[in-house]
């Protein structure tokens, strides 16, 4: 194939780098007053790229431009999440007043856009130097974002999240730099074959150990997690609901395709054979068990909502990571699975929290006090988003928890499957504590929802519903998707 | 004088380590992103100097220059937020002044 | 391999480099320290050079050097009012921070024992037009996404600096 018709895989991503560029030359020319209405630009190439990419998924698999470019089901599931992602963030960000007011909409919608851009290509790179640099784009631009709204706190936030973020970069780096110099190889593909038979297995054990810590730092992994609540609490509420899931799946992404293309085999067994020596899944057990645990813990502890979501976040990851450990079809599967579902509940949730800041109520747990009885709409759907998150049927949460814990039950890890079970009755504990508020306590101040929030919270928690009863064709779907990774083709 | 794979590998590490150290020990943030630059370095140097031993230069090249592009980056949105948080410092107070007055 | 100029290049430039390196930590007055880092970054495009990466060196002190130093220059300048020299911190923290990079630094040297053991290749080989011909083929897209994150990076960084814009009300 040539390069031009290779280039055409990459028309989403195209086209979003187009919507983007355009929205910041919109916000140029435009009226101050009309610049509000620019992130509607990026919501058009977005549902644009959605568009092409559901047509170009027909030719999926292929393995582009010499192996550093993967366009299969996996990378095709993870850009169609990025862009419903951006679509939804790029709508809320012209309806929600705390960002439109800053008639910076083209600046937000083109920071947005390239950061979808980049958490795509990350999506699919086939080698180290296309994953660092897209992954490199999700968090520079993540940084920007996060000191948007020149608020003391948020630009606290920014320089928080930028050293933190810098750092993790820098390991990350080096771990890549101790496996090329044992292996010489930077295809994840091709890394599978050489690390196999590698003489040098410690030191490429110890070079994916501290890549994975600078990856883990970024999809904020307990003991790596400290830099997150601080810069999920002082960073504007819609830009947290974007970092809760945008860079983090980016890091998922990444910490899949790594592990299960480069550092596995896979040939006709549902399990992928790890070569010996480098026995990452019991790091990833580790990390998960102490993810999710720790999170839940502290969660408990938090009086602000942002934060209590943040340190929720943290734990749901550390159940993702429990279906790297398993791996097995079934366990990768259901961490995108998963990711779906929590795109879902947890943006509602961090929506709902969003809603009721705009009124200028804070932030504070008692902000949604009585929520419940002052807007039941927001009341309603904060409850069913609470309960997915905790898992309890019939919500996607529940689904994702179970096709995880199931794998992780498969392959024999019980003490990480009874820590799971454990961790989302700790969850509990505060979920129910939030319900507890929405529902049980009065409030006598009318909540009204900016416009437009009362259609996407209902869209999302009707979605919530939906995967949690028709959850086949998706999962079928990201099944699909793992069983290529590890496989030579 | 002799020079092996591991002697590269233990200068960077050393460099490395200086960066870890001083993204530890200083508080000021412009210091920190100095620390940071050392790392990254580290890091370049530890893939020139794999690649011109393996004989993997073209990966190993252009992954290096990729490092140096994403390390300028680096240094520029970092900068441009430190500079944002002095300046904010400095609004912050005059807001403050003009919410007493009003 | 006794007296090869490369070697003993390398190794002068790689002592420097941890020497400069050194005063990057503790210097306490930033423009110092930022000087520092310059020697350091230039005695790391030395090591380059006599690793045969002319190229790459090319790169460092063209990039590095030329633009990321004088970069951290203006935030010294722009931020200078603030904090001139920097303090530095007690026992208490010192030690903390000594042992993690003590331990990095440890586990790092022994790690070395088991690399693949090489001495060094005289084998010298132009690669920049490869290099400038990959990044149009095989890397085309970390080249594309690299001006991708450049230009969000401009914008990011031009919105943040940039003066407030008074609301009109």
């Amino acid at each position: 194939m040539t390069i031009l018709s290779q280039i055409r895989f990459l028309i989403p991503e195209i086209i979003v780098s187009a919507g983007a560029l355009t929205a910041l030359v919109a916000n140029a020319l435009l009226e101050s007053k009309e610049r509000i209405q620019t992130p509607y630009v990026v919501l058009v190439s977005f549902a644009t790229a959605l568009l092409t990419l559901v047509i170009l998924a027909a030719d999926a698999p292929q393995k582009l431009l010499w192996g550093t470019y993967m366009f299969d089901a996996y990378a095709v599931y993870f850009k169609g999440f990025f862009l419903v992602l951006g679509t939804v963030i790029a709508l809320l960000a012209v309806h929600t007043p705390s960002i439109s007011s800053l008639q910076s909409g083209g600046e937000f919608a083109s920071l947005l856009g390239f950061s979808i851009v980049g958490a795509m290509v990350a999506a699919s790179a086939g080698d180290f130097i296309t994953m660092v640099v897209a992954v490199e784009t999700v968090s520079m631009l993540g940084y920007v974002l996060a000191g948007f709204t020149r608020t003391r706190l948020s630009r606290e936030a920014a320089v928080k999240y930028v050293l933190y973020g810098a750092f993790s970069t820098a390991i990350s780096l080096f771990g890549i730099s101790m496996i090329f110099w044992a292996t010489g190889q930077l295809e994840f593909k091709q890394l599978s074959a050489v690390v196999q038979i590698s003489p040098y297995k410690q030191f490429v054990f110890a070079g994916l150990i501290i890549f994975l810590t600078g990856l883990f730092f970024k999809a904020a992994a307990v003991p790596f997690h400290m830099w997150s609540p601080d810069v999920y609490q002082g960073s504007p509420t819609l830009v947290t609901a974007y970092f809760s899931v945008g860079p983090k799946a980016a890091a998922f992404a990444v910490i899949g395709r790594v592990l299960l293309d480069g550092f596995a085999r896979r040939t006709m067994s549902v399990d992928w054979i790890v070569p010996p020596g480098i026995d990452w899944p019991i790091v990833i057990a580790v990390i998960s068990a102490l993810t999710m645990t720790v999170g839940n813990l502290s969660a408990l502890l938090q009086k602000d909502l942002k934060r209590m979501l943040a340190y929720s976040s943290i734990a749901h990851a550390g159940y993702m990571l429990a279906g790297f450990a398993a791996k097995n079809v079934i366990g990768t599967s259901g961490v995108l699975y998963y990711l779906g579902a929590y795109l879902l509940m947890n943006l509602g949730a961090f929506f709902v929290v969003l809603a009721v800041e705009e009124t200028g109520k804070g932030t504070h747990l008692d902000s949604i006090r009585g929520l419940g009885w002052t807007s039941p709409l927001a009341g309603a759907t904060m409850a069913i988003f609470l309960l997915s998150l905790t898992g309890i049927p019939p919500f996607a949460g529940f689904v994702g928890k179970l096709v995880v814990f199931g794998a992780v039950v498969k392959s024999k890890l019980y003490w990480l499957a009874v820590l799971g079970v454990l961790n989302s009755v700790i969850s509990l504990g505060y979920y129910g504590l939030m319900l507890k508020k929405i529902y049980l306590e009065r409030s006598d101040e009318q909540v009204i929802l900016p416009r437009v929030y009362s259609p996407v919270l209902v869209a999302l928690a009707a979605l919530t519903v939906f995967l949690g009863i028709c959850f086949n064709p998706l999962i079928e779907y990201t099944a699909h998707g793992a069983k290529l990774l590890g496989v030579l083709f | 004088m002799i020079l092996y794979t591991y002697h590269i590998f233990r200068v960077s590490a050393v460099l490395f380590g200086l960066g870890v150290f001083g993204m530890r020990v200083r508080r000021n943030a412009i210091s920190m992103l100095l620390s940071l630059e050392l790392m990254i370095n580290a890091a370049a140097l530890n893939l020139v100097a794999a690649a011109a031993f393996t004989g993997t230069y073209i990966s190993g090249f252009s992954m290096a220059v990729f490092v140096i592009v994403i390390a300028a980056a680096e240094a520029a949105v970092a900068l441009a937020i430190f500079i944002a948080l002095f300046k904010s410092r400095r609004s912050i107070d005059v807001d403050e002044a003009a919410e007493m007055k009003g | 391999m006794k007296g090869n100029p490369a070697i003993i290049v390398f190794w002068l430039c790689a002592m420097l480099t941890l020497l400069f390196a050194v005063c990057v930590i503790v210097a306490r007055d930033l423009v110092r320290a930022v000087t520092a880092l310059l020697f350091a970054l230039l005695m790391t495009a030395g090591m380059y050079f006599a690793l045969g990466a002319d190229f790459l060196g090319a790169v460092q002190i063209v990039l590095y050097v030329g633009g990321v130093v004088v970069l951290v220059l203006f935030g010294v300048m722009l931020t200078r009012d603030v904090e001139m020299t920097v303090p530095y911190l007690g026992f208490g923290q010192f030690l903390p921070a000594l042992i993690v990079a003590g331990a990095v630094t440890w586990g790092l040297w022994h790690l070395a024992d088991f690399l693949p053991r090489k001495a060094f290749p005289p084998v010298h080989r132009s690669v920049t037009p490869i290099l400038g011909e990959l990044f149009m083929k095989k890397y085309i897209v970390a080249f594309e996404v690299a001006s991708v994150l450049l230009v969000g990076v401009l914008i990011g960084a031009a919105y943040l600096v940039r003066r407030e814009v008074r609301r009109e009300e």
